[in-house]
């Protein structure tokens, strides 16, 4: 009785065995084809294309080309609607939209060189000069939105001051017990544009000169006259900040 | 005829005295009538300087009101700004040169 059990035991676990077996040679299989393509995703730094295989290397260079007219595209069309809602003076936006037309035609000269390649080195030099002559990612777009950032700044802060006469009015015919506050918050707020003047002037003067050209040529400099533009750019928008808050304030107690 | 001397000099002086009389009450009236006029004159203008300094107080508080709400959504607007700028900053390893 004991020996008949044991063997259905047995004949158990073979039964379950080539099913727990072949689920598993599954599993490992499934796992094997996930992890490569999960390392691959992660660690990919550029597609390949056989040594001599032009058309690759064009069909390669032209995705990179179009990713780059694409986001510039993007940048345009943001640049249109802050003009077209008068936050972006003509000129303002006329400027940006400028360099980003240069950047765009030169892609597009670029790209055509690229499809009449015949040889894979020249087609690979062209492909190189996508990312190391325009720089679209690592200085055109950050230029121009930082352009952008400053030019609102600016606006703002001219707007604000516009207003200096009138708040000084509305100070004027407040009620006495309300005056000293105001007045308080009246010369933070005047501080703090003239503040926020100084910081957007050295922005605006500073900005030109963040190109390619100058990322080639000096990586250093071009960091430090960055740093700076990048400072100015945040301390302005601080400042403003705190103006608004001292506007706020000023509002709120003259209702 | 002594007599009827003294009474034609008598009306003359009750004639003098009632013309007098007379032109005393009119300046009085005058003088009563002007400070009365200038006193109404005095309030109207009062009034009015009154009214127009509360309209003008009215609209300055209003006028900061609007500026501040146009700033505020200035505001909201740079703030995009520097998050447009953020978000290129970190995609600038796009232009780390891939070359098939």
């Amino acid at each position: 009785m004991k020996q008949r059990s044991k063997i259905s035991i047995t004949g158990n676990i073979r039964r379950w065995l080539f099913p727990l077996g072949l689920l598993s040679t599954l599993g490992l299989m499934a796992l094997s084809m996930l992890v490569p393509s999960t390392a691959f995703a992660s660690s990919t730094t550029s597609p390949t294309c056989a040594a001599t295989d032009v058309q690759c290397v064009i069909d390669i260079g032209n995705q990179y080309i179009a990713q780059r007219e694409s986001s510039l595209a993007k940048l345009s069309s943001n640049v249109v609607a802050l003009a077209n809602k008068n936050e972006l003076h003509s000129d303002q936006a006329a400027a940006i939209q400028s360099d980003i037309t240069t950047n765009e035609s030169a892609l597009s000269s670029l790209k055509t060189k690229l499809d009449a390649e015949t040889n894979a080195t020249a087609a690979r030099e062209d492909v190189r000069n996508i990312f190391l002559e325009f720089r679209i990612y690592l200085v055109v777009i950050p230029r121009d939105l930082r352009q952008v950032h400053v030019d609102l700044e600016e606006n703002l802060k001219d707007a604000m001051k516009d207003m200096e006469s009138t708040l000084q009015a509305a100070i004027k015919a407040a009620p006495i017990s309300k005056q000293a506050q105001l007045n308080s918050l009246f010369n933070d707020y005047v501080n703090q544009l003239a503040a926020a003047e100084t910081q957007i002037d050295t922005a605006l003067t500073n900005l030109p000169a963040l190109t390619p050209a100058y990322y080639d040529s000096n990586p250093t400099s071009y960091a430090s006259t960055l740093k700076t533009v990048s400072s100015s750019e945040l301390a302005a928008h601080t400042d403003l900040h705190n103006a608004a808050r001292d506007l706020h304030e000023m509002a709120k107690l003259l209702k | 005829m002594k007599s009827i001397q003294s009474t034609s000099r008598f009306r003359q002086w009750h004639l003098i005295v009632f013309v007098i009389v007379v032109l005393t009450v009119m300046l009085v009236l005058a003088a009563c009538g002007t400070a009365t006029g200038s006193s109404t004159t005095h309030v109207v203008t009062s009034q009015q300087t009154q009214t127009s300094f509360n309209t003008g107080t009215q609209a300055s508080n209003s006028q900061v009101s609007s500026l501040d709400r146009r700033v505020q959504s200035a505001l909201k607007l740079l703030d995009n700004a520097q998050q447009n700028v953020n978000n290129a900053n970190a995609n600038a390893n796009q232009d780390n040169p891939q070359v098939p």
